[in-house]
């Protein structure tokens, strides 16, 4: 699959010790990231936030930065 | 009344985005969720102060990774150090390959240092620009470039120092030491 450019162990020996990872290593672990990423993306939002959402949502307008207590805590 | 209602609408579809970030940053679940919920009452309480047309998710993880780097970052290391709810959480989805990896990776990532793993996740996980990630983070987009690049780097290594111990930990044991770095220890 990623045959076609390989960056060898050779490479590496012959290596420079500031760059010690092959790219492809590289890259593979920034697609891997992205992947579990992604998972994460999928999972459903805890209850708790959305009650929260619920709750500011039926607050009455308020213009300050200080959250109301009810409202900070989620639930009780 | 309607503008709330919009507004929630808007932060419901930020959430699931809100919450891997969150879970990037703490490493658990539980904090992670905390810090979801204290971002969401901020972000509704000063919603006067984002300038519509503007991107709203960019302003929301903007609030979130401030709100982590005041409040959350302290508790982290410990937490951290309790070896992973993080990882475990994270392998329970047997239908995507239950493999090892993703715990390593998971791991690995609660090696790097805070800056670096949300340079890292803000632009290769999350997709944001170099640009973005730089106004999220209140820092230069050299800056951004260069934690990003090391954090993969590093990551990398890790994950390589983990995965091969058997064929290669000689070869880059020395390398890594050699580059100063502490993990080499171990």
């Amino acid at each position: 699959m990623q045959g076609s450019k390989v960056v060898s162990d050779n490479n590496q020996k012959a290596g420079k010790l500031n760059s010690p990872m092959p790219p492809q290593a590289v890259d593979a672990v920034g697609r891997k990231l992205k992947a579990r990423y992604d998972e994460m993306l999928q999972e459903p939002i805890p209850d708790k936030l959305m009650q929260l959402l619920d709750k500011l949502d039926h607050a009455p307008a308020k213009e300050g930065e200080d959250a109301p207590d009810t409202a900070d805590r989620g639930e009780e | 009344m309607a503008v709330s209602t919009d507004l929630k609408d808007r932060l419901i579809e930020a959430m699931p985005n809100l919450r891997a970030f969150a879970i990037s940053l703490c490493g658990t679940s539980d904090r992670a969720d905390d810090l979801v919920q204290e971002t969401l009452v901020k972000a509704w309480n000063k919603i006067d102060s984002f300038e519509d047309g503007t991107n709203l998710k960019a302003w929301l993880f903007t609030i979130l990774r401030n709100t982590y780097f005041s409040q959350y970052r302290k508790g982290r290391r410990e937490l951290a150090d309790t070896d992973g709810e993080y990882s475990s959480r994270l392998s329970v989805q047997p239908q995507q390959q239950g493999h090892i990896d993703v715990q390593d990776l998971s791991a690995a990532l609660n090696e790097l240092p805070d800056d670096q793993r949300e340079a890292l996740v803000l632009v290769a996980a999350e997709g944001f620009s170099y640009e973005q990630a730089a106004e999220i983070s209140d820092c230069a987009v050299g800056t951004i470039k260069s934690r990003v690049s090391r954090a993969r780097t590093r990551l990398a290594e890790i994950m390589q120092l983990d995965a091969d111990d058997s064929f290669s930990g000689d070869q880059y044991g020395n390398t890594v030491l050699v580059a100063g770095d502490p993990i080499a220890r171990g």
